[in-house]
């Protein structure tokens, strides 16, 4: 299996264009990952290189014990030294194993000294435990390891144990662990390495689906899909078959392999689980779409589908013009009690996609109930209460003027309010009642975004509509306060972006390297320190910090992108520094090593400019709703000033 | 500004926009317009907005067309918004 995959990773690298800094930048990555894996294979199949190494693995086997911090001495020098996130010592309680290193410890006998730093929950309440454990402990011949041992005393005390020794199955473990702690890279390198200690454990086909994901994960596609479609064909159970035949499918839609995604759906036997029966559907609809027989596809799911799966078809539907299937599918997430954080973001996103297709359907009404349902708090929040201010206005004028002609000259929501306004002259006291409800009723929505960031475009828009639709009303008093204040905190964050810009010319914001290596994948409140905490635009005279930016740009998709970038080039040149140790791999992992450099400096220019980008761009936006302030305070001035 | 025109209707816009800013207005933008008609009030902020999201109905700027959710890249956003923590928010009510 392992020289397999070296194989078809050699022969992919050979074969990619990418070996020269002018591909794109997922082309060099992919060539980079590819080589290193390849590398690696090569280097580990050597024995000579690991004639002073050993394997070294914690082994967690203690449900009420978490893991703090950890500690390890290897003949009397320091060799380890670690501190558990949240997420990492949840994971390890629940029974994983972690890949500590390989360490340089020849056949022989050696002294380890281990401490364990834990935390249990004793009435309700953390308690810290600490283990010590000092063995001497003989090694032998290559593949070595050595455990340490967590585990459960007679009674019921945490208790620690060393052994020489690594089995197959707690590798797999560990590769499970490094996987679902964001880590594919060292995923695949465990697994690599496991084939040294269980070559059988290779033929496993747990194992083929743990290479699979992880493949996946580190982004080459077309590998994991190899491994995928391998599994499908094999002796393997009912349930990991079907698995492999959903995640072969799925990765061969990505790649526009219409007939791969075909074959793999075809499964004769379907021996699907619900679940299972509800992701193939969704594939299979989406597969119709794809193909173009757009009238074959249903928006009829099993209710196990995932909520991201049905959003994901809901999408397609759309785009292929099924907008009321595509809208029933937005509708049916929206509802849905949510069980995790995903579900919770995807049920916000869908509702919100929802609000705004309704309101370009003119079902206000329908749109401020579904704007309703978006998560208070969450992301989609601030754009959610915009839409239910638009909503509440636009269920007036549809019994109003339902025809609003585009003139292509004002904005359209202006030109919305003024429609609103329009024929509204006060002589019907109904009409006017029900006019001045559903004005306060947007108020109500808008005036809740002024206590946020500005920096949001939704919070930008809310603060200029409000004295627009005031000053429409004849509420120029109470106009000319928001405008005012929409004015000065506009203003500050124009000259705060203006200020962050020149700084960035100057030199680099964020330092990608450092930020991804500080915790990639992102960890509670890791990032906090560069982060700003204050809500600057409620000072009397508002001023922006020069980190005010940070929060926006950390969580964009694009930073992510390129810290996670950052990420996949420090577990391959990890990687690839074991293989330089091998003499007859040296020279071509020394090159390897100076393209993932270069590779590491052209990530960083790409965020640079990415940055300056996405600042030019909120500096556009917030002048344009500066300038719109002005105006309307400035025209509501003029007007009181006539005589 | 990067406001040079590119039709005739963002022309329109500009002609426009040169005779009827208010005068008030005009202090508050430090530009040297005189004029004064509340009607054009529309053109002179679309002047300001030359780009095609500047026309979409409500909300002005912002366009919320479904796109495909990628499981992992939701997966980053929602651990860096628990990275950067808690948006800063004013107290309610000012």
């Amino acid at each position: 299996m392992i020289r397999w995959l070296a194989g078809l990773l050699l022969c992919l690298s050979l074969h990619s264009p990418a070996l020269d800094a002018a591909g794109g930048t997922a082309q060099r990555l992919e060539s980079i990952k590819q080589h290193a894996l390849a590398l690696n294979t090569l280097s580990l199949s050597n024995p000579r290189r690991f004639s002073t190494d050993t394997i070294v693995l914690l082994v967690h086997g203690n449900r009420t014990h978490r893991p703090r911090h950890l500690r390890i001495w290897l003949n009397g020098e320091t060799w380890f030294d670690y501190h558990y996130g949240d997420a990492e010592g949840r994971d390890l309680q629940s029974g994983s194993s972690q890949f500590l290193g390989i360490a340089p410890l020849p056949a022989g006998s050696h002294t380890v000294r281990v401490e364990l730093q834990l935390e249990a929950q004793r009435a309700g309440r953390p308690e810290a435990v600490t283990l010590r454990e000092q063995a001497q402990v003989p090694l032998s011949a290559w593949p070595r390891g050595l455990s340490i041992e967590l585990g459960s005393g007679p009674t019921g005390l945490a208790q620690l144990q060393i052994r020489p020794q690594a089995a197959g199955a707690q590798l797999l473990r560990a590769a499970e662990h490094a996987l679902a702690m964001g880590l594919p890279g060292r995923a695949l390198s465990i697994l690599q390495t496991l084939a040294q200690f269980s070559p059988g454990l290779t033929q496993d086909p747990r194992h083929t689906l743990l290479m699979g994901r992880a493949l996946r994960a580190w982004g080459l596609d077309a590998a994991a899909e190899g491994m995928f479609a391998q599994l499908s064909a094999g002796r393997a159970t009912d349930a990991q078959q079907a698995e492999a035949r959903l995640q072969a499918a799925e990765l061969a839609l990505r790649q526009q392999k219409l007939d791969a995604a075909q074959r793999y759906l075809d499964w004769p036997d379907k021996r699907w689980s619900p679940e299972q029966l509800a992701l193939a559907r969704i594939l299979e609809n989406r597969l119709l779409l794809a193909q173009g027989r757009v009238a074959d596809a249903s928006a009829k799911v099993p209710e196990q589908a995932p909520p991201l799966r049905i959003y994901n078809l809901a999408v397609a539907m759309l785009a292929a013009g099924q907008a009321t299937a595509g809208a029933q599918l937005l509708e049916r997430i929206g509802r849905e009690v949510a069980v995790d954080a995903q579900a919770v973001a995807v049920r916000d996103l869908a509702n919100l996609k929802l609000g705004y297709w309704l309101l370009d359907q003119r079902q206000a009404e329908s749109a401020g109930k579904v704007f309703d349902r978006v998560s208070a708090g969450s992301p989609q929040h601030a754009n959610a209460l915009l839409g239910r201010g638009w909503a509440a206005l636009a269920a007036l004028e549809a019994g109003n003027s339902p025809d609003i002609k585009d003139d292509g000259l004002r904005p359209r929501f202006i030109q919305r309010i003024d429609s609103i306004m329009q024929g509204m002259d006060g002589k019907d006291g109904r009409r006017k009642k029900a006019r001045d409800a559903a004005i306060l009723d947007a108020i109500e929505a808008w005036s809740t975004l002024r206590d946020l960031d500005p920096m949001e475009q939704a919070v930008q828009e809310a603060m200029v509509a409000i004295p627009y639709v005031l000053g429409q009303l004849g509420q120029d008093q109470r106009a000319i306060e928001y405008g005012d204040q929409a004015i000065a905190r506009l203003d500050a964050l124009r000259a705060g972006l203006s200020r962050i810009y020149t700084r960035s010319i100057k030199g680099q914001l964020v330092d990608a390297e450092e930020l991804s290596a500080a915790a990639w994948p992102p960890q509670r409140l890791a990032w906090r320190q560069w982060t700003s905490t204050t809500p600057w635009w409620t000072a009397a005279v508002p001023e922006v910090p020069l980190d005010a930016h940070m929060r926006h740009l950390l969580t964009d998709g694009e930073t992510l992108r390129i810290l996670h970038n950052m990420s996949v080039l420090r577990e391959a040149e990890a990687m690839v520094r074991g293989a330089a140790e091998s003499p007859d791999l040296s020279l071509r992992a020394n090159q390897l090593l100076g393209r993932i450099q270069s590779e590491r400096g052209l990530q960083q220019r790409a965020l640079n400019r990415y940055i300056w980008t996405w600042l030019d761009r909120h500096g556009t936006h917030t002048t344009r709703y500066l300038i719109m302030a002005r105006l309307i305070v400035g025209q509501i001035r003029s007007r009181q000033a006539r005589p | 500004m990067n406001g040079t025109p590119r039709t005739p209707r963002h022309l329109l816009a500009s002609l426009l926009l040169a005779v009827v800013l208010p005068a008030a207005a005009q202090n508050q933008l430090g530009m040297d317009i005189v004029g004064d008609d509340d009607a054009a009030f529309g053109l002179l902020i679309s002047n300001w907005m030359e780009d095609e999201q500047s026309r979409l109905f409500a909300p002005g700027f912002i366009e919320e067309k479904p796109e495909t959710l990628d499981p992992w890249m939701l997966d980053m956003h929602l651990q860096a918004l628990d990275a950067v923590g808690p948006a800063p928010r004013a107290a309610a009510g000012r």
